[in-house]
């Protein structure tokens, strides 16, 4: 229990960092600073092995039974 | 004045503080004496109400700038204080400052190294969360300095500084005075500021200590005249008073070289009224009152608080053009029509501009007047001149009329207007209706929207807005009128629908009535309103579904389901009922399924129209063939109530074997629970289903045709069929806490029963029904389960309120861009897509979008909303 990987749950979801390119776009986009995004802690349980480091992007695969599939990006920040 | 219109946009705002050479600069007067009015009664020269500060009299010109009372802006004036004063309002910002640098040489106590991290920290902490964080993060910074007891700069040791509220410092125990907090301010270099967050160009922190004190003009300030002439002043003007006497005292007492403990008791003094009159609700300060001893309104005051300017005046405006009265039904308006008195349309205007096609439409108003509806109360001149309609202005007005003059005439039929119930919950609290004036006094509306207001008619009241611009009405007539409204933005149904007589009497005539005579059928139709009959008159003889089907287009197809066992499925070919019968499933209100299709296929307004008809068709035929419940409805066949005699029996047997069972020690526990809840458990859900059980004895015995109460129930119109059981045969199982009832005595519920009794009787079950009338213990169990609802509902409203306005607050200015994204107010980025699939469920059917169903009906050239 003590070392469970909560992001290899299956309730969890998918988590990616976004690259340069698709970030630029999505920047483009929204017409919006990375800061503007929804944040993400840096320690959150789902992030914390990927090696990321504050004004990365990530892209998250949620999944909803109701409305499904849809793609959501945060802005990793320290506090 | 010049009709010259010139545009301007803020681009920033910069806010900081008053020196004292601007203080100085922009004063109109110096001020030297707190008297205010010389002998005669005029204000006088260099008092507080000098009229180079403005006047606040009709007859007085303002010596500044000239103009008259409502002209004259008002003008700031000054005075140089004997002594320099801590404005109260900033003593937090001297504290931080004072206790960060250094009091010798004036500069932040961090080395150079230290500072330029810190520095860099802040830059970052803004970039990412703006400058909230930056605050945040500055004053723990702050924090942490003040521990430093060396001057990295200079060496000079640093004594502790304690602020004693409300204003005073001290340094190592010992009062520093404002003159010592000044010069220290002073020292701090213009570099060392920014790093607080300070622009040395607006705001230098010795500014923060008066020398100058400006005077609010006399229009913040205005006094009133009594009746008997004397005048009373505003609180602010008493403050002043004292204020500038006590620095005139002061100025006096160090001239004369008075002893050093007088000039500091009234610089003490100063400083004190100075306060007040900044804030009057210090702690630790005794509040400065008036001689009556109410307390005196200042600064603060003025702008704090639910009476203060930003609650009270800001946020709580009040409008004009609007009414308030009592609500009543009125089933034979249409559902998008509010019926407004006579009483009411005569006050309430909307204005028209005069042109000259309308030129003699217009002058009839003014000819009828204020008095004789419709009429007309005001005419406007071009130049914005009000003139009122009177019996005696009114021949001058109609000579003087011309295009270009605004005519504010009665409120006429099919004038739009906004309605609303309060508390406003969503955005159908507040809806746009079509005025019909009526004889009363009350607001009728048609029940059909009482749902999305909340209302009924037990004293409920609601209000009236007349929108006064054209922008003002097409914003009300595309985005909020009714038929914009019916669909639920929370599910995608229609929450504007037939309800009860309405609902029963379509029930009625599409299940019961299946021989009408052809002048009957005229009758109702024409009842309903409705013209175009030629369908009922080729028989001797129609059915009551035939009648309903004329209200149908003729090319409406429908295929749905119904509440009814005999017809559970309602098919519409080419505007006839093949099968089935209208009840709730298809007209009511969060279900009608049919009105859903009907509006996908003709529109909104034309549902409406639809619905009109079908709720005045319905009563229409309450009305003519009478319906009436009878206590006999309630008496069961002998048949039914062996039946259920036989259900309670079986219910009882059950639950005696599941507690033998338990006492045995046979009884398996569920997963998580002790084998006493899981007995419980049992029990309750044993003892629940037996209403099911009855439920569906009554469905099968009792006979429709001529159970008025049981049709009430199956058409939806009103009752439940658990009703009619808890009335005809048994009440059932009480619970309390979702448990059956086990409190009152230990280990029982009443003292009639022995302890640890866990037979239904002894724990809540009620086997008499309301008719037969319940055993006292029965009684006692209702009373209990009834008072718990009672005060679950009384406190459950207020708190459940309150949170929802803390969530619509919250909410309210997220929006939905162009691009997609759901924003807040400063920018950043809720969603991506609206709800996560960008659905509006308003314009979905019930919450999805049909692809399949676009398609084909796109295929087959149909139109669709």
């Amino acid at each position: 229990m003590a070392n469970l990987d909560v992001s290899k749950h299956f309730l969890s979801f998918k988590h990616e960092k976004v690259g340069k390119k698709e970030l630029d776009a999505l920047i483009k986009k929204y017409d919006i600073s990375v800061w503007d995004l929804p944040k993400i802690l840096i320690t959150d349980p789902a992030i914390k092995d990927m090696g990321l480091k504050p004004g990365d992007v990530v892209k998250i695969y949620r999944k909803c039974p109701y409305r499904g599939p849809s793609i959501y990006y945060r802005v990793v920040v320290r506090e | 004045m010049k009709n010259e219109l010139r545009e301007f946009y803020i681009s920033r705002i910069n806010f900081g503080v008053w020196n004292p050479a601007q203080i100085k600069q922009m004063a109109a007067v110096k001020v030297v004496t707190p008297e205010l009015y010389d002998k005669e009664g005029y204000p006088v020269d260099g008092g507080l109400m000098d009229t180079r500060m403005g006047v606040v009299d009709p007859g007085l010109r303002c010596k500044t700038c000239g103009g008259r009372m409502n002209e004259c802006p008002g003008h700031f004036g000054y005075m140089p204080l004997a002594r320099p004063v801590i404005n109260v309002l900033f003593v937090n910002e001297i504290y931080s400052l004072l206790r960060s640098t250094c009091r010798n040489c004036g500069r932040i106590l961090l080395d150079n190294e230290s500072l330029k991290k810190y520095e860099a920290e802040l830059k970052r902490v803004e970039e990412e969360g703006g400058i909230e964080e930056r605050l945040a993060t500055l004053s723990k910074i702050i924090s942490e300095i003040k521990h430093i007891s060396k001057c990295p700069h200079c060496g000079t040791k640093q004594d502790k500084i304690k602020l004693e509220k409300p204003y005073t410092f001290l340094i190592n125990g010992r009062r520093m005075n404002s003159v010592e907090i000044r010069s220290w301010l002073e020292r701090i270099p213009d570099s060392d500021l920014k790093f607080f967050g300070l622009n040395p160009e607006t705001s230098r922190p010795e500014w923060l200590v008066l020398t100058i004190f400006p005077i609010p003009p006399v229009t913040v300030r205005p006094s009133i005249t009594l009746e008997n002439g004397e005048k009373s002043e505003d609180d602010l003007t008493h403050k002043l008073v004292d204020v500038v006497r006590i620095n005139q005292r002061l100025f006096e007492n160090i001239n004369a070289g008075a002893p050093e403990i007088i000039v500091e008791d009234l610089w003490d003094l100063l400083q004190y009224h100075i306060a007040t009159f900044y804030n009057n609700n210090l702690p630790k300060l005794p509040i400065a009152r008036h001689r009556s001893g109410v307390p005196l309104k200042t600064l603060v005051d003025r702008i704090s608080s639910k009476e203060g300017r930003i609650r009270h005046n800001l946020l709580g405006k009040r409008t004009n053009f609007s009414a308030r009265t009592v609500i009543s039904p009125d089933p034979l308006i249409e559902p998008d029509e509010v019926g407004v008195p006579y009483e009411v349309a005569m006050k309430l205007t909307v204005p028209q501009r005069v042109t000259e096609w309308n030129i003699e439409y217009l002058k009839e108003f003014i000819k009828r007047g204020p008095k004789k509806y419709p009429g007309a109360n005001y005419l406007i001149r071009p130049d914005g001149k009000k003139k009122k309609i009177t019996e005696e202005t009114k021949e001058a007005l109609l000579e003087e009329i011309q295009p270009g003059y605004i005519v504010e005439r009665h409120l006429l039929d099919g004038d739009v207007v906004l309605f609303n119930r309060q508390p406003s919950l969503h955005r159908l609290s507040m809806m746009a209706h079509r005025v019909r004036v009526l004889d009363g006094l009350t607001f009728r509306l048609n029940p059909a929207v009482c749902r999305p207001y909340n209302a009924d008619f037990d004293g409920d009241e609601m209000n009236l807005h007349v929108p006064q611009t054209e922008e003002a009405r097409l914003e009300a007539e595309t985005l909020m009128l009714i038929p914009h409204q019916m669909i639920s933005p929370r599910d995608g149904l229609t929450i504007i629908g037939a309800i009860q007589d309405a609902i029963s009497g379509c029930y009625l005539l599409t299940k019961r009535l299946t021989k009408i005579p052809k002048k009957d059928a005229v009758d109702l139709l024409v009842n309903a309103e409705v013209f175009d009959i030629k369908d009922v008159l080729k028989k001797e003889y129609v059915s009551g579904k035939e009648v309903f089907s004329v209200l149908l287009p003729k090319d409406f197809d429908y295929v749905g389901k119904t509440k009814d066992k005999d017809e559970p499925e309602l098919v519409i070919k080419k505007g006839k009922i093949i099968k089935g019968v209208m009840d709730k499933a298809n007209l009511g209100q969060g279900a009608g399924l049919l009105l859903r299709a009907f509006s996908k296929k003709y529109g909104a307004e034309e549902t409406l129209r639809f619905m009109g008809r079908v709720i005045r068709l319905g009563i229409a035929v309450l009305m003519k063939y009478g319906f009436s419940i009878y206590v006999s409805d309630t008496d069961l066949p002998e048949e039914a109530k062996n039946k259920i005699k036989a259900l309670l029996e079986e219910a009882k047997k059950d639950s005696e074997e599941l507690i033998e069972k338990y006492r045995k020690g046979e009884l398996e526990p569920y997963p998580g629970r002790t084998v006493e809840e899981t007995l419980e458990l049992l029990l309750l859900n044993r003892l629940n289903q037996v209403r099911n059980d009855a439920e569906d004895v009554v469905k099968e015995t009792i006979s429709l045709e001529k159970n008025n109460t049981l049709l009430l129930a199956l058409s939806g119109a009103r009752g439940s069929l658990l009703n009619l059981i808890q009335i005809s045969s048994f009440v059932g199982q009480q619970a309390l806490r979702g448990k059956r009832i086990d409190r009152g005595y230990h280990g029982r519920s009443l003292s009639c029963f022995e302890k640890g009794d866990l037979s239904p009787e002894a724990r809540g079950f009620i086997k008499n029904g309301f008719k037969q009338g319940l055993k006292p213990h029965e009684f006692f169990y209702a009373a209990m389960t009834g008072r718990d609802s009672l005060m679950d509902t009384a406190l459950r409203t207020p708190k459940s309120g309150y949170l929802y306005r803390r969530l619509s607050n919250a909410l309210t200015d997220l929006i939905v861009r162009p691009d997609g994204s759901i924003r807040n107010a400063s920018g950043t980025i809720v969603q991506f897509s609206y709800g996560g699939d960008g659905i509006d469920v308003a314009k979905s059917f019930a919450g999805s979008i049909d692809v399949d169903g676009i398609i084909t009906s796109v295929l087959e050239g149909e139109t669709h909303d």
